[in-house]
Parts: C-alpha cells; structure tokens; sequence
C-alpha cells in the first residue's frame, strides 16, 4: 500500500500542511524538534488509528486549536482510498471513502503499517511486557483469531487471579483447565509465527549488514513440557500461586529472545553454534537485529496479504556506522514497500534516485 | 425551558432500562404522553401485575406465575431430558424455537469470581438434588459460550458427569442463513474445531 499524499490541520507544529509522498523511499532531513517524528507519527496514525508516542489522542491538537484533521489519499490493491481522521477533546472520528468508519478493527485490519523508532526499540529491549506486546502485535498480524484468544485469555486470567487472592483453592480446577486450554492455543500460534520468523531473520540480518553471523529469535515459554500435563500441573502448584496470590505460570510470564553466532564452520555445518543472547549485543547489533525482525515480519505480512506495508523508520541511522548506514540505504531503495525515514543530516552516500529528500524545518517541508 | 418535574422522572427511569439511553427514553416517555390514557394505565398496571405476580419455579428457578412453571407442570415433557441455562430469559429462546421436549434448570447466573459469584451462589445445589432424584439419561449444558459460562460448565461436568448417563455442551459454529463470506474469523474457527461426519 501507498500513502500518496497527507494533508494536515493544526496537527502538533504543522498549522497546514500538504504533502505529495513518493512511492518508494521518503526521507525526512531536519534538525532536532523541527516535525520531523511529527511527520512520521501521522503516518503511522493512519493506517494504525493510535499514536506510537502518546496514548492521549488530544496531544496531537496543535496548543490553542480544539480540533487536528488529517486527510490523505491511501493507495491500496489497485484502488484509491480517501481518508479522513478528526481528533477533538471527544476522541477521534474516522472516515472512509467519505463513509463514516463503525468499526475500528476492521480498519486497522486492513491497512498495515510498521514503526521502528528508538522509543519502542528501548522499551523492548528493557521490559518484558513490551517484548510480548510486540509480539502479540504480530502474531495477530498473521492470524486475526489470535485477538480473540488473548481476550478469552485475559478474562480467564482475570477471574483466576480472584480466586487466588481469595484463596478459594477448589473452584480453581475449571479455571486451570480454561487457563491450560487457552494457553495451549496462543503458545502454538506465538510458536508458529516465531519458527516462521527464524526462517528468513538470518537472511535479512546478513542483507543490511553484509555480516556472516546467524541470527534467531528464541521463544521462552512459561509452562513447558506437554500441553495435556498443564492443567494437572496447575493444579497441583495451586498452592504456590495462592501463597502470592496471582498466576505464577502462562502466556502472559512468556519471553522472546534474540541470539546471534558466529557462522558454523564449513567443515562441521551441523556443529552446535555458540549463540550469544540479546543481552551481550552492542546498541548497534541490538538495532540492526530489530530492523531485520521487522524485515521479516514485513515479508511474512506481504505474502499473507499480497500487499506491502508502509514502513515508518524513525531516525534510523542513529548508533549505526557509515559502513551499515550506506548498504542499509542501498538495500531499503530495493524493497518494494513506501518507507518513511527520518535523520538529523543526509546519510553519507545516500544518493537514492526514486527517494524524495525532503528538508524540515520549523513545521515546514521543502 | 425547564422540563416539567414528572415528565423528567418517567425519563429517568426509562433511561434505566437496558438498550435505552436519555434519547429514547425522551421519546418512549413523549409518546406516552401522546397516547390515550387507557395506555398509561394499562402499561402501568402491567408492570405492577409482573412484578406482583410472577415468581421463579419451584423445580427449575424459570419465571412462573404459579408454584410450578408451565413447562414443570406438563406432564408431556421428558423428565429424563434436563437443560441447564444461565438465566430465566433463556428458557423462552429455547421454547420459542420448539427444538426442546425435555425440562429446564435454571442457574440465575454463571460463576464469577470477579462478581463474587462461585458454584455456592448459583442453582446448583438445587440441580445436583435434582438429578440425584430422578434418572436423567441426558444433561445438556446451555450457558452462554462466554469464559464464564465455559468454566461454569466445567465445573458441572465434574460434579455431575457421573451422575447422569449423558452429558452434552450445545455445538457453537456458523449461523444458520448466513453466508461464509461474512462470517468472523473466530465464528469460523468455532466451526471447524466442531465439525461433524457429515453424510452417509
């Protein structure tokens, strides 16, 4: 999908704006505090109806106006979408092809947009919650089902933790066996979506670094061992989840990992390699690994969906050498997809014919 | 201008009413007024005579205006059939359809811990006596498919899976009259984990 053109209204620092977008690589040249992440953050406000800096809608309201518009020109399989976003103290109203927008889901469902910027990649990094919340994100990407477990999930856990705290041991059972079920069911389609990841996250790692490395992401599940024994387990370890009173074991205590090794030695390939977890990366490994996670959620998307999603990379360069900042900028210039990038100053050879470099400064684009 | 005080407390109490908000309630009260007075008196006298009148069946806690509901009270209905359903409302859903020949039970709810609401609040006491009173060959379990109705399922299927020669759960899946193309991933995906032999 292509954003085409963006037209905003009292919107952060930009009083009017109108923008045509190119189909390929935009990127956004501008001091610090200019409009540039403001920019960035309507995009990705389009296709994702949320903001990824605020969870307060009316923050995006221009200081002084009660009212922020945003209208763009959405290109998708072939068809022309007209979108229109009105955000006031209310909240926010959605229009489709002039047609007011009943349910959310369906929209952001069908309009897919990535975010890479340094807020989102230190919080993933730091807290676990954020690693799953970025996970869940994509598993429900491939499988919209998933939503629907984590919902039946977090009632269930909800009402187990009750009775834990009340200690009421023996109506737990058909909790636990609700909670084994429901586990069962988001654990396989998480395992599915990570095993698919691994399929090409080494190839994208080696892509924008030009590195040998093997690259791959660990899942950690909390409950181990065969799905038919959970429940008995649960159970059994009752007690020790009532002496602290919540759910000690399930989906919601599940972990990801990255971990990178060296290349397997060509006369042993099936040697078990030395993997080095995500905690020992250095910022700049920790970045580039991230960039060829989302490269490959990306691919998996495009192929579920036959469409490619916008890519919104927010000062992407930052941590990076000159060395990996210019084959990167060579090798997002051959992906398919619209990008979105943001950077203080003109990466060194990025000299990108289909790319419109754009310089802002103080809300305004030239 | 100021709306007169007993026009704005029929509103009020309208508003209460589950599905109405202050707007419709404004003009289920207008009409009201608009209409002959027979129809308040009427509409006002019947919502004394429901509340005065109807009580919950001794056998099965559905709504009743005598000691026994009508359906307790057949002797044509099967005793041996028992529908297990979460709210008095719901036995009339099942009447209506007229799939159902056997009797009902009513639970006034479904375990909760978040409401306070375990097995001990619920009918269940009173269904375990009943079924240990009279041989049932089939209980069917018609709590809602919500987290809630699931574990109050469980949790009957464990106390009274042996008591009875057969427990059932009613199917979930695709809508009947509908199309498979607006049907919702999670519907879809009900349907095919219950799948049935289809043919011969």
């Amino acid at each position: 999908m292509v954003i085409e053109e963006l037209g905003l209204s009292r919107f952060r620092n930009y009083p009017e704006l109108f923008v045509r977008f190119s189909e390929k690589l935009n990127l956004f040249i501008g001091k610090n505090g200019q409009g540039k992440t403001n920019l960035l953050e309507a995009v990705y406000l389009l296709t994702h109806l949320e903001s990824f800096r605020t969870a307060k809608l009316s923050h995006l309201i221009q200081n002084g106006a009660d009212t922020a518009y945003l209208k763009a020109t959405i290109l998708r399989g072939g068809i022309r979408h007209k979108v229109k976003l009105e955000i006031s103290g209310k909240g926010r109203k959605v229009w489709l092809d002039d047609m007011p927008v009943k349910k959310i889901s369906t929209y952001i469902s069908s309009f897919y947009s990535f975010i890479f910027n340094a807020e989102s990649l230190h919080l993933t990094r730091l807290f676990t919650q954020h690693r799953r919340g970025l996970f869940d994100r994509y598993v429900s990407f491939m499988d919209p089902a998933y939503l629907q477990e984590m919902k039946d999930f977090r009632v269930v856990a909800a009402q187990k933790n009750k009775l834990l705290k009340k200690c009421e041991k023996t109506a737990l059972e058909p909790w636990n066996h609700l909670f084994a079920a429901k586990s069962c069911v988001m654990m396989e389609k998480r395992r599915e979506v990570v095993e698919k990841i691994n399929q090409s996250l080494t190839f994208h790692f080696q892509q924008l670094t030009g590195r040998e490395e093997i690259l791959r992401l660990k899942y950690l599940p909390s409950l181990k061992g065969p799905p038919d024994l959970w429940e008995d387990w649960l159970n059994r370890h009752a007690p020790r989840e009532a002496a602290v009173g919540y759910s000690l074991w399930g989906p919601h205590r599940d972990d990801y990992r990255l971990e990178m090794a060296p290349p397997p030695p060509t006369e042993n390939p099936s040697a078990d390699p030395e993997w080095k977890p995500e905690p020992l990366f250095s910022q700049g490994e920790y970045r580039i690994s991230m960039l060829a996670l989302q490269m490959a959620m990306n691919r998996m998307v495009t192929e579920k969906t036959g469409s490619n999603p916008v890519l919104v990379l927010d000062d992407l360069f930052a941590e990076l050498d000159t060395a990996i900042q210019s084959r990167l900028m060579t090798h997002l210039e051959k992906l398919p997809n619209q990008l979105f990038i943001t950077h203080t100053e003109t990466p060194v050879n990025a000299k990108p014919s289909a790319a419109r470099i754009r310089m802002i400064q103080s809300g305004k684009i030239t | 201008m100021n709306i007169p005080p007993s026009l704005e407390r029929l509103v009020e109490q309208l508003a209460r009413l589950p599905g109405v908000g202050q707007k419709t309630a404004q003009r289920h009260a207008f009409f009201i007024l608009r209409e002959a007075d027979a129809y308040a008196r009427a509409l006002a006298a019947a919502l004394v005579e429901v509340k005065e009148k109807i009580r919950f069946c001794r056998e099965c806690f559905g709504y009743a205006e005598e000691d026994l509901c009508a359906v307790c009270r057949d002797p044509g209905r099967d005793p041996g059939l028992l529908c297990v359903v979460e709210q008095p409302g719901n036995v009339f859903v099942i009447e209506r359809s007229g799939v159902f020949k056997g009797r009902y039970h009513v639970l006034m709810g479904a375990v909760s811990p978040l409401d306070g609401i375990g097995p001990d609040q619920l009918k269940i006491r009173e269904l375990d006596a009943r079924v240990s009173a009279h041989p049932v060959r089939e209980l069917i379990i018609a709590t809602n498919p919500s987290m809630e109705g699931e574990a109050t399922a469980l949790h009957l299927s464990r106390l009274l899976g042996a008591k009875v020669e057969k427990l059932t759960r009613l199917a979930r899946g695709l809508p009947v009259g509908g199309s498979l193309e607006y049907t919702d991933e999670v519907t879809l995906h009900q349907a095919f984990s219950g799948r049935q032999n289809f043919g011969g």
